[in-house]
């Protein structure tokens, strides 16, 4: 699934039936690269952010979670967290490991059953997600093609 | 492939770690002028107001020297202090070769260096300087260093035969570098 087509997709808790919030962005963790986490618009002016093993599953128009206790507001983060927003791929410059830059990241294709992320998307082309190396504050690591 | 790099190119490059993150900016390059090969990076913080961080960056911690950023694998990568940068700038012919003459062995004084050239890559080199020449006036041309034969703070001395192999561009460079490599091995 592109994660463009993800986002703004309603987040649901199975629990309790409530509407939480909006799928806004996620956060990517290499080895495998896989999502770690996804960033959610709720009420209030804070977003929230929950770890992909509360994902109950991705349906056709909303995205079903565990528990509401697994969000946590944004702002309760460090950035030393896998789930902190540094780690979201979004708009950040693409590295290889060799220091040069190939674009920026403009969206992702991951597999919505175990959050894999299968392509990285840059205005230059399409990157295989296996590439990815890591994603900091300042920008989206992957490995040089072999 | 290799691509070729100005050292003023490098100076502000982001310091970047495989995760991902900035932790400094180039604000010099630090090279041994006789055997042309990186020595460390002096560092400068990152962000408008940041000054200069006192800590050197050794080139044995780099992962790789690239046209956008210099990699690192973590933070860990950076010396504690910058000790091991001013002991390789005060070194003999450790410091400043920008501004300084190039001079062939036979005399003729060739220009001023205003650049240094690099080839980049996991074993980044120099292999060459960009110089005003002093015979056309104000032209600048891109000259093959290899095996220079002394170095000062104020002459590099060069083989004569150097002065055969200049280039109009950077991009001219290792052809360059590559026929006076040939005439150096003929010679010896």
């Amino acid at each position: 699934m592109l994660l463009s087509s993800a986002q703004g997709r309603a987040v649901v808790a199975v629990s309790t039936a409530e509407q939480l919030g909006t799928i806004t962005a996620v956060t990517l963790a290499p080895s495998p690269p896989h999502i770690s986490a996804v960033r959610l618009k709720t009420r209030g002016r804070h977003g929230h952010v929950m770890a992909w093993s509360n994902v109950h599953s991705f349906g056709k128009d909303a995205l079903t979670v565990r528990s509401v206790e697994a969000l946590k507001p944004e702002n309760e983060l460090g950035s030393d967290e896998e789930a902190h927003r540094s780690h979201d791929p979004l708009g950040k410059p693409v590295l290889v490991e060799t220091g040069e830059c190939v674009g920026t990241i403009e969206d992702l294709d991951f597999d919505e059953t175990d959050g894999r992320i299968r392509a990285l998307f840059t205005a230059e082309g399409e990157i295989p997600g296996d590439r990815l190396i890591g994603v900091g504050s300042y920008a989206v690591i992957v490995q040089r093609p072999e | 492939m290799s691509t070729y790099l100005r050292a003023r190119e490098i100076r502000e490059e982001p310091v970047v770690t495989l995760a991902g993150e900035d932790i400094a900016q180039v604000k010099d390059i630090v090279f041994d002028p006789m055997r042309g090969t990186l020595t460390c990076f002096t560092l400068s913080g990152r962000g408008l107001l940041a000054g200069p961080l006192k800590r050197a960056l050794l080139w044995k911690k780099v992962h790789a020297l690239g046209p956008d950023a210099v990699m690192v694998r973590d933070g860990k990568a950076l010396e504690e202090d910058d000790q091991a940068a001013r002991e390789s700038i005060d070194a003999p012919g450790g410091g400043h070769v920008i501004g300084a003459r190039m001079m062939t062995e036979d005399g003729t004084v060739l220009g001023t260096i205003t650049d240094v050239i690099i080839e980049t890559g996991k074993a980044p080199q120099v292999i060459g300087y960009e110089v005003v020449s002093t015979a056309q006036t104000g032209r600048t041309l891109f000259l093959p260093v290899i095996k220079p034969s002394s170095v000062s703070e104020e002459m590099v001395v060069v083989p004569a035969c150097t002065a055969d192999f200049s280039a109009g561009d950077v991009v001219g460079l290792p052809a360059a570098a590559e026929g006076l490599r040939r005439r150096l091995e003929q010679e010896t």
